[in-house]
């Protein structure tokens, strides 16, 4: 008999406790922005995959600085998405650097994982000699990075943070963007 | 004898969203019928309107080197690229051009962002370039952006397009633009 049943496919804001293999759901990541995750439960990963849906993405149009050689936010910090599942995410961010007026100025961009620092190799890194300076002025220019992040807990944040490399100089980003969305979480 | 049970949710694949939906209901709503784009949807009536649950984006492209000079924002020597919305509602909308600096009058700022149908964009909302004397006397410079901001359609057709303004001294070329469109709400 082909008969088509009707399965539902729940809207949630928690994840089932003890889903079913193949069990799919909704999943409101973002209610302000109607981001909605369409997951499905995959038993021998004991993991729920992400099978489509938007971005949950953070804005700040300000230019803001930094001088120091720790990672740390910016002047204004963030920008930040709190991730509302733990699991593996892809996550996306963009700087433009600003006019910065030092000379040989070397920094890195990257996202803090809750309390966890990047590594260097995993941020965007702008690094502008003298000569290139011409002088005076740095140039600007612009950055887009992708990277998977493990996020241990719900709730854990993932921040835009910046350093600069050998030595503490000032130096300046504008049009901060960063978005987030699961690959596979629990 | 087991016998192993399917259970299928039928979803329709429509070409326009359906008049009274209720609470749940899906679509795979045809958003490009040349293209293949389709985006599944789903009702949310406490939002009053069709939430994306996944598919491809609406893009549009062109390489060609163009320019603008102007301080209010419009066009390009060649307009767009641009993505006619089907639906009203928020969207996604990430854009990207390759800017060609000649310009040799010093400071001055550059922004390309979306137009959607008939209003501006923020500069706030804008990629944003700005060169100062040190920067841009005797010297090119060649620059990458790409952004992603939510963007709100006030009504279906009504046509998404990057746009740019600058100063009037400098004329500033940019190439290689793109933006691509996914909704959040639509309706």
């Amino acid at each position: 008999v082909g008969a088509a049943a009707k399965r539902f496919v729940a809207y949630v804001t928690s994840l089932p406790a003890s889903p079913g293999d193949g069990q799919e759901v909704f999943f409101e990541a973002d209610s302000a922005n109607h981001v909605v995750w369409h997951l499905r439960w995959r038993a021998s990963a004991s993991k729920w995959e992400f099978v489509g849906g938007g971005p949950m993405e953070a804005y700040d149009s300000s230019s803001v600085t930094r001088n120091s050689t720790s990672f740390g936010d910016f002047s204004s910090a963030g920008p930040s998405i709190t991730a509302p599942l733990a699991g593996d995410y892809m996550v996306e961010w963009a700087v433009t650097a600003g006019e910065n007026s030092a000379n040989s100025i070397e920094f890195f961009v990257g996202i803090k994982n809750a309390s966890t620092d990047p590594a260097d190799g995993e941020c965007l890194h702008f690094q502008t000699s003298a000569d290139a300076a011409g002088g005076s002025d740095v140039p600007q220019g612009y950055g887009v990075y992708r990277r998977k992040f493990t996020v241990a807990s719900p709730s854990d944040v993932l921040k835009m943070v910046a350093r600069s490399a050998s030595s503490a100089v000032s130096f300046s980003v504008v049009r901060r963007v960063m978005s987030v969305v699961p690959i596979r979480v629990s | 004898v087991g016998v192993r049970t399917f259970a299928r949710r039928i979803i329709p694949v429509v070409t326009a969203l359906p008049g009274q939906p209720v609470d749940g209901q899906e679509v795979y709503y045809v958003a490009d019928g040349t293209a293949r784009i389709q985006w599944h949807l789903r009702y949310r009536a406490a939002a009053s309107g069709w939430e994306y649950m996944g598919g491809g984006p609406l893009a549009s492209i062109d390489a060609a080197s163009v320019t603008r000079a102007s301080s209010s924002f419009g066009d390009f020597s060649t307009p767009g690229p641009s993505v006619t919305a089907p639906l009203a509602g928020d969207y996604m909308v990430d854009w990207s051009v390759n800017l060609n600096n000649t310009a040799s009058s010093p400071t001055f700022s550059f922004f390309v962002g979306i137009k959607s149908g008939s209003t501006d964009p923020a500069d706030a909302d804008c990629l944003l370039w700005t060169f100062t004397s040190a920067v841009t006397t005797g010297r090119d410079s060649e620059n990458m952006g790409i952004m992603r901001r939510k963007v709100t359609v006030a009504s279906a057709s009504d046509v998404l397009k990057i746009v740019a303004r600058g100063d009037t001294a400098n004329s500033i070329s940019v190439s290689l633009r793109w933006l691509a469109v996914t909704p959040l709400l639509v309706n």
